[in-house]
Parts: structure tokens; sequence; C-alpha cells
């Protein structure tokens, strides 16, 4: 009998395993833990198993390997009880086209039986509350995903999955939908699980990273661990003369290589830093200028699915 | 358990509002009513003696059921078991409706109620449909007599319920086949093959067999007694059975 559960994850997953019919190993041994309070962002490319991995977490596909649990408890033993808590967006919003906004809410409302009144809570939430009787499909593409953002508040969740959410919004929308997310985060309480590879967005809005590639779960922690697990920020140095340059660090076993006039050095200390700038200018060289590269989470995770 | 289906059903008849399918149903009901109803008003003189006969309920029960029965009926009923599944594929909904906190039992049956009630609700509309070819064309033209005969409502009420369970292999099936596949085409075209199988085959000794083939046996009267209740519920309960196990273990459900 599986006995896992660190209460302090608000979702766990252990040894998650999928593979498609026919096909090679869609996810391999994930190991997800979403603290609770937190916005985890989940990132990875494009068909790297952020979707699958959602949507195995909410039963939408049949688990083959591994444990979920949610609030501490097995997801299929209680998947009814642990939904009443959980809202989900998975892909692009599921909305029923001929329904007005208040409509697409009542239809959830009488399963979720919260109160009517609640409807209009959300509906004024995100921004929605004059649409009256449009139809949800006669909507603009951000007015659609507000309402599904909506949808998945209306009753009340303690964790919420978003797979993708600002997918063909306009930048004005992303950052209103940051706003909102963050605001509902701090004011709340509720556990956001959000999947992107717009890595800007992630970097703005997220507490905790998971990063997935090909399957596998590459790192797994806080943003600021994370940018300061990885190796140092690469150093760019400038010299009148590269070539001489380039052979002293590489008799020094730095790791250096030339690029649009300077030499990057990728793995070096302060401490390093210093004693490379005395020998190159020990050895006549002139440096006009050593600077590190900023660092940001694009970096990092190109350095992470590249390694 | 009650309550929950109760909560399911309740949603799922909401999201037939304003849908192809509950308009399909209301005018579909009406249809050939409408139609009986202009020929009656055509024809004043003939609906003068129908309606002055002792069997004006029987005739105008043949010549509504005589086009509803056999094509039109079982049409749309293929259509509208159909539809109401496409309302989750064509709106990506399916993914929605399995995390909501419902067990599947339940929503497998509520999305079946709905469709047989929207059933139902086609027989009582449609019978109105029958009232109102007697009584409008009274109202308008005073040639024509109110009905003399007393609305025979129990044997109404028995005709219909034969075509009603007629009717049930057809929802299952359907209903089978449009948990299985997203493209409507797959459902609606295997239903009219089956349909206009029924139809070539109503002649054949063995045509009983036939799933689709009751609502025309029930109408031409020459069934054997097992294709009046006992085959069309057979079938009905072996496909809702075969459809709950496909749709339980499906792999995907989204």
């Amino acid at each position: 009998m599986y006995k896992p559960v660190h209460m302090s994850f608000c979702l766990e997953t252990t040894k998650l395993t999928y593979r498609f019919t026919g096909q090679e190993t869609a996810l391999d041994n994930i190991h997800l833990q979403v603290p609770h309070g937190s916005i985890y962002g989940f990132l990875g490319p494009n068909g790297a198993g952020k979707t699958t991995t959602l949507k195995l977490v909410l039963g939408l596909l049949k688990k083959q390997q591994g444990h979920i649990t949610i609030f501490g408890k097995p997801f299929e033993q209680h998947r009814v009880a642990l939904l009443r808590q959980v809202g989900a967006l998975i892909e692009s919003p599921s909305l029923y086209s001929h329904l007005s906004a208040r409509e697409n809410l009542q239809v959830l409302q009488t399963i979720y039986r919260c109160p009517t009144q609640r409807i209009h809570e959300v509906l004024q939430l995100v921004g929605l509350a004059n649409t009256g009787h449009k139809k949800a499909g006669q909507f603009s593409l951000g007015m659609k995903q507000r309402l599904a953002i909506a949808m998945t508040l209306l009753h009340r969740p303690a964790l919420l999955i978003l797979d993708e959410p600002t997918n063909g919004l306009d930048p004005n929308g992303i950052i209103e939908m940051r706003e909102l997310l963050k605001a509902i985060n701090r004011e709340q309480g509720i556990t956001i699980l959000i999947s992107s590879h717009l890595l800007p967005e992630i970097e703005k809005l997220a507490t905790h990273i998971g990063i997935i590639h090909k399957g596998k779960l590459l790192f797994q922690d806080t943003l600021e661990t994370l940018m300061r697990s990885t190796q140092q920020a690469p150093v760019l140095i400038s010299t009148n003369n590269n070539t001489q340059s380039l052979q002293l660090l590489q008799a020094q076993g730095v790791h250096a290589a030339a690029e649009n006039g300077h030499l990057l050095m990728q793995g070096v200390s302060k401490e390093k830093i210093a004693l490379i700038n005395r020998q190159l200018v020990l050895a006549g060289i002139d440096v006009y200028g050593i600077h590190a590269q900023h660092h940001d989470l694009e970096a990092t995770f190109m350095d992470l699915i590249n390694h | 358990m009650q309550l929950p289906f109760f909560y399911s059903f309740k949603s799922e008849w909401l999201k037939t509002r304003h849908s192809l399918s509950s308009w399909l149903t209301i005018c579909g009901a009406f249809f050939i009513p409408l139609i009986v109803l202009f020929q009656r008003f055509y024809y004043a003189a003939d609906s003068a003696a129908v309606n002055a006969s002792s069997r004006v309920w029987q005739q105008l029960y043949t010549d509504n059921w005589e086009y509803m029965a056999v094509l039109l009926l079982p049409m749309g009923v293929i259509l509208v078991s159909s539809l109401i599944t496409q309302l989750e594929v064509k709106n990506n909904a399916w993914k929605l409706v399995h995390s909501t906190p419902q067990k599947l039992h339940i929503i497998f049956s509520a999305k079946l109620a709905v469709i047989l009630v929207m059933l139902l609700q086609f027989f009582v509309l449609f019978n109105i449909g029958i009232c109102l070819t007697a009584l409008i064309p009274a109202v308008f033209n005073r040639h024509i007599p109110f009905p003399r005969q007393a609305f025979p409502m129990m044997a109404y009420l028995r005709g219909s319920g034969q075509f009603f369970i007629a009717c049930l292999p057809i929802v299952a099936l359907q209903y089978l086949l449009s948990l299985q596949f997203r493209n409507f085409l797959v459902p609606v075209g295997a239903g009219l093959g089956l349909l206009t199988a029924s139809i070539i085959a109503v002649k054949w000794k063995y045509g009983y067999i036939i799933p689709y083939i009751y609502g025309t046996l029930k109408f031409i009267g020459k069934q054997p007694a097992a294709a009046l209740y006992t085959l069309p519920l057979s079938y009905f309960c072996g496909f809702t059975i075969a459809s709950w196990l496909l749709y339980y273990y499906k792999k995907q459900k989204d």
C-alpha cells in the first residue's frame, strides 16, 4: 500500500509515468511537489509533457504508473471530494458557445451547489459582469479566457490548475491575467499550478518552478533557488588580444570561447575572475572590461534543457 | 446518489437551452401537425366530415403518425441523441465535465436521461400538435365542427408509449456511438445507414431483429409480439450496458 504524502504539499505526484499507445514515454518518473499557498510555474517547451501531467492529475487520462495525491489524499480513491476543491482550465477554454457567460456559470453552479450570488461575484472579478445575454461564442479570446477563469473560481477552490492560461491573449490581457492570479493567490490563499512556455510570465508570477523537458522533471524548487543553484553567470571579457587571452585562459583550465569579439567564460567564481584579470595584465594584455551576463530565467531554462 | 443525479441532470438540461437539439425537438414535434393542419384548411369539406365522424381522433392519429413513424421520428432521435454529446465535443468541454466533482455513472446517466426526457417532450408536443390539427380548423372555419368524439386519452398514451419504446434502441446505440466518436458524422452516418437498412428490411421475415425497425413495425402493425416490448427493451438495456462499459474504460476523457 502506498503511503507517501508530505502534508505541506498541496499536490504531489510520485513516479508518475505515462506512455501513449505506440509512442515513446511521454512522462518519466515525475515527482511534482506543489507547496500550499504557492504559485507553481510548470515550465517546459511544447510537447514536454506539461499538459499530459495536468490531465493525469485531474483524471482526464487514465493513470498507468505512479501516485497522485492532492491535499494529502490519493486522487483515485477520493476523486469526487478532491475535485470539489480544485478549479481547472486545461488548454483552450471549455465554454458552451450557445450560452451566455451567466448561463455557463449556472451550469457549474448547479453541480457545485454554490450560492447564486457567487455567479455575479466571479463575473465582476474577471470584468464580465456587463456582458448580458451575449453568447460566449461571440466573445473575444480574452473574454473567453476570463470567463474560463471565472468558471474555475466559482466554487472557491483551494487549488487552481491552469494550463497555458495566457495563450492567445494580447499583452494587456496577459498583464491583467497575471495581476488577477497574484491577487487571488495573495488574498484568498489559493494555490496555483500554472503551466506555460512563456518564461518571462512565469518569472514575474511564480514563487516555485518545475521545469520539464522530454517527459523528465529537470528542476523543482523556488525560483530563487533555481537562479542560485544553476551554474554561475557567464562572464564576458573584452581585451586587446583575444587570441592570446584565450590561450592563457585555456591553460588555466577555464572553459572559454571567443564570441562576437569578446571572450565568454563559463563557471568561474569571483575569486577566479580576479586571478584571471591579474594574469592577463601581467601577460601584457589590456583588459577593457569584465562583466557578468544577466542570468534570467530564460538563460537558466535553456541551460537546463540543453545540458 | 439521487441528489447528485438530480443536480447533474439539471446542469445537463441547462446546456440544452438555445441548443440545436432543443430546437429540433420542438420544431420536429410540430412539423407534421403543421403540414396536416394546412392540408385540413385546404380540404375544408373533408375536414368537416372527419371532425363530424366518430373516428376523428383515430383518423388524425394515423394521418400524423404515417409520416412521423417511419422516417422523421427515427431521424430526429438519431440527430438529437448525437447532438447532446456533440455539445461537449464542439465546445471542447468534455474535460470540463470530467474535472467537475461528479461520479462517472452520474455523468453518463444524466446525459442519457436528458435525451430520454427530450424524447418524452417530443411526444407530448407532438400529441398536442395532433389535438390542435382537430381544434384549430374548427376555431377558424365555421363550416368545420369541433370533434364529436371524445378525446381517447388512453389510446393515445398507449400508442405514444409503444412508439417511445420503439425508439429506445436507437437512443441507446446512438448514445454509445456519439460517446465513442468525436466526429459527428460517424454516429449520424451509422444511424442513417441502419435506418435505411431497416426500411429496406421491413418485408423481410427476420427484419424485426434490426434495432431501428420497431417504429415502422409498430406503425404498420405487423410485428411479432416480441417486437413490441421485449426486443426493443432488450436492445436498449444491452446497448446501454455496452455504452457504459466503453465509456467507463475509455483511457482519455477529454
